[in-house]
């Protein structure tokens, strides 16, 4: 099977200041600092990690939404790092993106109809435009009297309803779905993640699911990618990622989840692998292995020499050099 | 003999569509060191219990209808704004969901913290600089004495939170009331300061309202729960008891829509439908249009709630008493 999306050590680095005419040029700031990853057909990859670590860039990099500074991303098959004009048009049709903030995300001033059938008029696909925008509306489950009102006139439930509506209804294969359902109230959440889910197996879609809830990424998610500080720490199914995380990071991340039930609470120190601290600037990375100021397990090779990823034939991929001897 | 006693307690809003019920006919009460979580989506009416309580509703859009606010002795919705002012810090104190926006930005830290100690007590420069610094030592803040010289854009979120934290038990409250105080930070973050408010809460002895939509967030740290629906409270019990047993569908649904970590489900149960908004409340039951077990008389008048178990209220017509 070959991948949908491939990306080769992406890298996205932003200029922060200019040095100034006597100063030395400042270094970049690395949101996404040599990304590899492949997503295959028909699956869903979610990608989880704490604000700030680069996993929206690495979303809008894949989608060319943000040009790379530097890699390589494969669709289909085919480079599309480089294109530009009418011929990254075309591969766009088949890319498209859910945001997280339904409110601020459409438009306020279009109707749902003109909101929808707005991809289709950029495309030129216009003909039968209305049957498809009506069709469409009826697939993520919004009345057909939908149309000709505005976003202002919907809940936030409903509002994502449309953001998903304009980002399909152009057919494409693969779909970002950045933080979807975390600006809504909990009990619309599962709506829209229910939502998600059917319209993958009717319309055939492969996702990227980007979001900060565990629980929402292990329900949608065929794999399951961690994010570091613009890096990828670890990458496996999420049955083998959940049940035995090998990153000291991804432990953390699961363990500082909420318990479900009140008997379960662990208080007390040494009763949780609680992460201590904050993730540092992007600005000023940490030598080596950028999680060793907040490792419990971090050694001096790891302040040193900066793990690269490495698995078994499982696909379960760590960068980590103590994931043998803490396993 | 409860600290703080909240009895049939209305709070309406002025709006362009005449005046909205936000908080509707609540009574709970608040024991010495107990933490009550308050749960609920947006529009629930949590917050707004929150800042009548603190009197911050803003005025002149907001009032009290009825009801009173029973701490310390005194009814706090009849005092007047002096007064008020005496309780908040020392009585009751708050901290909000947003630490970006709750610090000002122009003072350093170190004086926010000294401001309001000196608003309530008549210590020296010297004395409330070291009462901060010891404070903010005991929310976590590394290097605490420099730190004091810093000012908020220098900090990060938890950190900021931590300041705020400060801030509000700086003049040892006994009700620290916590609205979202981990919604806008990341998991990791929300475990830490969780733990904190939890060992301060052990240390300081107060007793905490912590309002969220988190159910997780509730099993973590709760005594006691109240669950809010559209302004009204729809079932109070013990923790275990809640997560156990929980009585009112809308509990039910809440428990149930939330992805777990430690099982795997087809689909996620959804609830249908969304929150109703304040000026287009249904009659009777107002969970009623997303209720699996409505019935007709669920439309008529608004079910009371009743102690169904001893220690567990719920408000719901078609729970029968055990």
């Amino acid at each position: 099977m070959t991948p949908l999306v491939e990306a080769v050590d992406i890298t996205k680095h932003y200029d922060a200041r200019h040095g100034g005419m006597f100063r030395a040029p400042a270094p970049p700031l690395r949101a996404v600092d040599g990304v590899s990853l492949s997503i295959m057909e028909g699956e869903t990859l979610g990608l989880v990690g704490e604000s700030g670590c680069g996993k929206s860039t690495l979303g809008r990099l894949l989608i060319r939404l943000l040009p790379v500074t530097g890699g390589t991303i494969r669709f289909a098959g085919t480079d599309i790092s480089g294109l530009e004009g009418k011929a990254l048009r075309a591969v766009r049709r088949s890319m498209q993106i859910v945001f997280q903030d339904p409110y601020g995300a459409l438009n306020p001033r279009m109707t749902v109809e003109d909101i929808v059938m707005e991809p289709l008029v950029i495309h030129g696909a216009a003909r039968d435009a209305a049957a498809r925008v009506a069709e469409m509306l009826s697939l993520v489950g919004l009345p057909a009297r939908a149309r000709d009102r505005f976003p202002h006139e919907f809940s936030g439930g409903q509002r994502q309803r449309i953001g998903i509506a304009r980002a399909l209804v152009l057919r494409p294969k693969f779909v970002v779905c950045d933080e979807p359902v975390s600006a809504l109230d909990v009990s619309v959440q599962a709506q829209i993640v229910n939502l998600l889910r059917d319209l993958q197996g009717e319309l055939g879609l492969t996702y990227l699911f980007i979001a900060h809830d565990l629980g929402v990424v292990k329900h949608i998610s065929d794999r399951v990618a961690v994010m570091y500080l613009g890096k990828v720490v670890e990458i496996a199914g999420k049955a083998s990622l959940y049940q035995a995380p090998r990153h000291p990071y991804t432990r953390g991340l699961i363990a500082s989840v909420p318990v479900t039930h009140p008997a379960q609470r662990r208080r007390g120190a040494g009763e949780r692998h609680r992460l201590e601290g904050d993730i540092p600037s992007a600005l000023n990375l940490p030598s080596g292995c950028r999680f060793h100021t907040r490792c419990p397990f971090v050694i001096d090779l790891c302040r040193q020499q900066e793990p690269v990823m490495t698995g078994g034939a499982d696909g379960h991929l760590v960068a980590c050099h103590r994931a043998q001897a803490i396993g | 003999m409860s600290l703080l006693e909240v009895r049939d307690l209305t709070t309406v809003f002025r709006t362009g569509r005449g005046e909205v019920t936000a908080v509707e006919d609540i009574s709970f009460d608040l024991a010495e060191g107990e933490v009550l979580g308050i749960v609920g989506e947006s529009g629930s009416g949590k917050s707004v219990t929150a800042l009548t309580i603190m009197g911050l509703l803003p005025r002149p859009t907001a009032r009290i209808r009825s009801g009173a606010i029973r701490f310390g002795g005194e009814d706090l919705t009849r005092l007047p704004e002096s007064r008020m002012q005496r309780i908040r810090g020392p009585g009751i104190a708050m901290v909000f969901q947003e630490p970006m926006t709750s610090l000002n930005p122009v003072f350093s830290i170190g004086d926010q913290i000294m401001e309001t100690i000196r608003a309530h007590e008549p210590l020296s420069p010297r004395a409330a600089f070291s009462r901060a610094v010891a404070m903010l030592e005991k929310v976590g803040i590394a290097s605490a004495a420099t730190r004091m010289a810093d000012y908020p854009h220098q900090l990060s979120g938890g950190q900021r939170q931590r300041v705020m934290l400060a801030i509000a038990l700086v003049c040892r409250p006994r009700v620290l009331i916590a609205d979202e105080p981990t919604t806008a930070l990341d998991v990791t973050i929300q475990a830490q300061i969780l733990d904190l408010l939890l060992d301060l809460r052990d240390e300081l002895g107060m007793a905490i309202i912590l309002i969220t939509h988190n159910m997780g967030v509730i099993a973590e740290t709760a005594d006691r729960v109240l669950v809010m629906y559209a302004g009204r409270i729809a079932e109070e019990a013990p923790v275990a008891g809640l997560f156990d047993a929980p009585l009112h569908p809308y509990t039910n649904g809440l428990l149930e829509c939330v992805p777990s970590l430690t099982e795997d489900r087809a689909r996620l149960v959804a609830i249908p439908g969304t929150l109703p908004e304040a000026h287009r409340r249904p009659p009777g039951c107002r969970y009623a249009p997303r209720c699996p077990l409505a019935a007709a008389d669920c439309g008529h008048g608004l079910p009371p709630l009743r102690a169904l178990v001893p220690g567990h209220r719920a408000a719901c017509l078609r729970i029968a008493p055990s």
